[in-house]
């Protein structure tokens, strides 16, 4: 009789992450925004449900994520299991992503179902909350990396959220209007463009053609975007992802055991 | 060519009697054949076009003239001028199809399909003309009537251009790709009815200095800014639609610098800004749709060097019997001398608090959210719209009405039932088994652990 092979690592961890109970709260909370958004049209419901997923997903991506990957015992024993720890850690970061994924894009699906979201624009809503888990678990693996402790590095990781989601926006409202008699429309549109959830929800708006952009800056984000905002969007996710992730892998390479 | 005289009529004797008397020939109908020129014309005469290209452009100066297009005549104009002026009273032209228009594009003199001038009392009905500079040019003529045309521009001319036409009636027309589908000014008790309007450069419909005109059963779609009426006064606008003009300064109608506007029955559908209203004194609106706009309503104010020599003050607004659902913003005042009234509207923001059960709700609607109101003064700021800490910011404001900058308040606000009993069966559909689920597993018995 011959043992199975083991699985993967980033499967093991998917697997964990599937299991935890906490991480599905997800589904039904989203499913019930979108219940809630049912009489906004399909475009506003699916904007309107990624800004409320950024509320909602990273906080939860993180206390479920952080604590595994910054936790001395995994990283312990995924270090022991193979001769590359910096891709040990990698790979179990995506397995957190996908498996936290699941409960996210369940969500998101029946939200935009329950909105009654046609089918293109709840494939972007779902994509975009996928993007967010992934995101905001690399997030979550860099900071632990960084740390190697759960409590540190969750703190971390709800600071970024605080600053890149609470933040941000009403900062941004308030220099917009603070300069209002100075030509500050490139700076707004590049601070808009360069934080990826928020450039998320611009593309959204603009792909979606969601009639809310009025004035100069408007037409400057439209023009950056150009006929395909999802896809720099896409772009913008991959590489804050693959950047985030990269970072995680050398330094948990590099640091002492 | 041939040339029929009129046959002698008892009732029309006198008539006849008295066009000899002017020196005038007896009215004739005459049918011109494809590749003959325009005959010499009497008043009263009838011209029939026979099926077939007919070269122009032609120009018809007697008046009382009918030119009827049998079906398949077509008038090309060949590129030079206007195909077809009229410049005569009491002309007529039916089921005229006209190509080969000018490419002269201004927008008061642009070379077009017909040209009324000094053409009072005259008629056009069911004119085709397709991808043409411009459609009507109408100038110094009272009275005239544009009827059943069917046009498509190539979006460097207006579809109907007016100055000085007091009385125009344009009705049952469909207009597609022009510049302005409607450009119309100077011109006093205009009617446009029953007009759809699409894909306009510019303006779908476009009212200046111009009193008293109604706009009613037009539906304005897709047009690059939107619809105006700017700088005359007592403008009616009832039954018609105005929608899809997405951009920086897009709306669904603006009203600029002009006093005593009233809509009615209007809906203002998916357009940045659904109603734009600057400087605009008495405006009325009643019993109208603001559904899916950026901001369904937006006051503006202009500096005092902007206003024009026939601004009538500032703007006040009633809004009445009106319905706000599905915009980012419902409404929104920059606009420190606006007087603004709203009451008996229905909102979809509104908490749907109904003891009575009398459709009125218990609790006033502060209107307008605190963003509208940035967002009015820098527009910019709409682009934080439906961000996650602007929905938090919103849900705040909406459990908390004093929270609002705003303090404009429907005093007697209802709520859109529909989307209300919606939100609530679908969600308690979820959370109720949820609910009992979580019950159920609290409720079970641990494991024994002995």
């Amino acid at each position: 009789v011959t043992a199975p092979a083991p699985l993967p690592l980033w499967r093991l961890v998917q697997r964990t992450m599937v299991r935890d109970p906490w991480g599905w709260a997800l589904a039904p909370v989203l499913a019930a925004i979108g219940f809630s958004l049912a009489g906004r049209t399909a475009e506003v419901a699916v904007v309107s449900l990624y800004g409320i997923a950024q509320l909602l997903v990273p906080p939860v991506v993180l206390a479920i994520a952080v604590p595994y990957l910054a936790s001395r015992a995994t990283w312990a024993m995924w270090s022991a299991m193979t001769p590359r720890p910096g891709g040990a850690f990698v790979a179990a970061a995506t397995g957190a992503a996908l498996g936290l994924t699941w409960p996210a894009v369940i969500g998101a699906a029946i939200a935009a179902a329950a909105a009654g979201v046609p089918l293109g624009p709840a494939a972007a809503l779902v994509l975009a909350v996928a993007a967010t888990v992934v995101m905001w678990t690399a997030v979550g693996a860099a900071l632990s990396a960084l740390t190697l402790a759960p409590a540190r590095a969750l703190a971390g990781g709800l600071a970024v959220w605080g600053l890149l989601v609470l933040a941000y926006e009403p900062v941004l409202v308030a220099v917009a209007v603070a300069a209002a008699e100075w030509p500050f429309e490139g700076p707004l549109a590049l601070a808009l463009v360069l934080n990826p959830a928020e450039l998320g929800r611009v593309a959204l708006v603009r792909a979606l053609d969601v009639p809310v952009f009025a004035g100069p800056t408007g037409v400057l984000v439209r023009r950056w975007l150009g006929d395909l905002p999802l896809l720099w969007a896409v772009v913008s996710w991959s590489v804050w992802a693959l950047a985030l992730a990269w970072f995680a892998a050398v330094v948990f390479a590099r640091r002492e055991r | 060519m041939s040339r029929a005289a009129g046959a002698p009529m008892a009732p029309v004797a006198l008539l006849a009697l008295l066009a000899c008397a002017l020196g005038q020939a007896a009215a004739a109908e005459i049918r011109v054949l494809p590749g003959e020129a325009l005959p010499a014309l009497a008043p009263g005469d009838v011209v029939v076009l026979a099926p077939g290209r007919h070269e122009g452009p032609w120009r018809v100066t007697v008046q009382g003239v009918t030119l009827r297009a049998e079906p398949g005549a077509v008038l090309d104009g060949l590129g030079l001028g206007s195909a077809l002026e009229l410049r005569a009273p009491g002309i007529t032209v039916e089921g005229l199809t006209v190509t080969g228009v000018g490419p002269e594009r201004d927008l008061y003199e642009p070379d077009a399909a017909a040209y009324l001038h000094g053409c009072h009392g005259c008629e056009v009905r069911g004119l085709r003309a397709h991808g043409v500079t411009a459609g009507f040019r109408v100038q110094d003529s009272d009275d005239v009537v544009i009827a059943g045309a069917d046009m498509s521009g190539d979006g460097r001319g207006p579809g109907v251009t007016a100055y000085y036409a007091p009385g125009l009636r344009v009705e049952d027309v469909t207009l597609h790709g022009f510049l302005d589908g409607v450009y119309l000014e100077r011109s006093d008790g205009l009617r446009v009815q029953r007009a759809t309007i699409t894909g306009s450069q510019r303006y779908g419909v476009h009212l200046m200095f111009s009193a008293g005109g109604v706009v009613e059963q037009v539906v304005a779609q897709g047009g690059g800014v939107g619809s105006a009426v700017m700088y005359g006064r007592a403008t009616v606008l009832r039954d018609a639609r105005f929608e899809g003009h997405g951009g920086p300064m897009a709306f669904g109608l603006l009203v600029q610098e002009e006093a005593n506007v009233v809509i009615e029955r209007v809906e203002l559908a998916r357009n940045t800004i659904g109603l734009l209203a600057i400087r605009a004194p008495g405006l009325e609106v009643r019993d109208v749709d603001f559904d899916a706009n950026g901001f369904g309503a937006l006051l503006k104010r202009v500096p005092a060097t902007w206003r024009s020599s026939v601004d009538d003050g500032p703007t006040t607004l009633r809004i009445v019997d009106s319905r706000f659902r599905r915009n980012a913003f419902d409404l929104a005042v920059d606009d420190d001398e606006a007087d603004v009234h709203v009451a008996g509207n229905a909102y979809d923001r509104a908490p749907p608090l109904d003891l009575g059960g009398d459709g009125v709700l218990d609790a006033p609607h502060v209107v307008g959210a605190s963003l509208a109101a940035l967002a009015a003064r820098v527009p910019d700021v709409s682009l934080m719209a439906f961000g996650p800490s602007i929905a938090l910011w919103e849900a705040v404001e909406a459990r908390v009405p004093g929270a609002r900058w705003s303090t404009l308040a429907d005093m007697r606000p209802r709520a859109e039932a529909t989307v209300r009993d919606a939100r609530a069966r679908w969600t308690w559909a979820l959370l109720a088994p949820l609910a009992l689920g979580a019950i159920a597993a609290a409720s079970r018995p641990r494991g024994s652990g002995t």
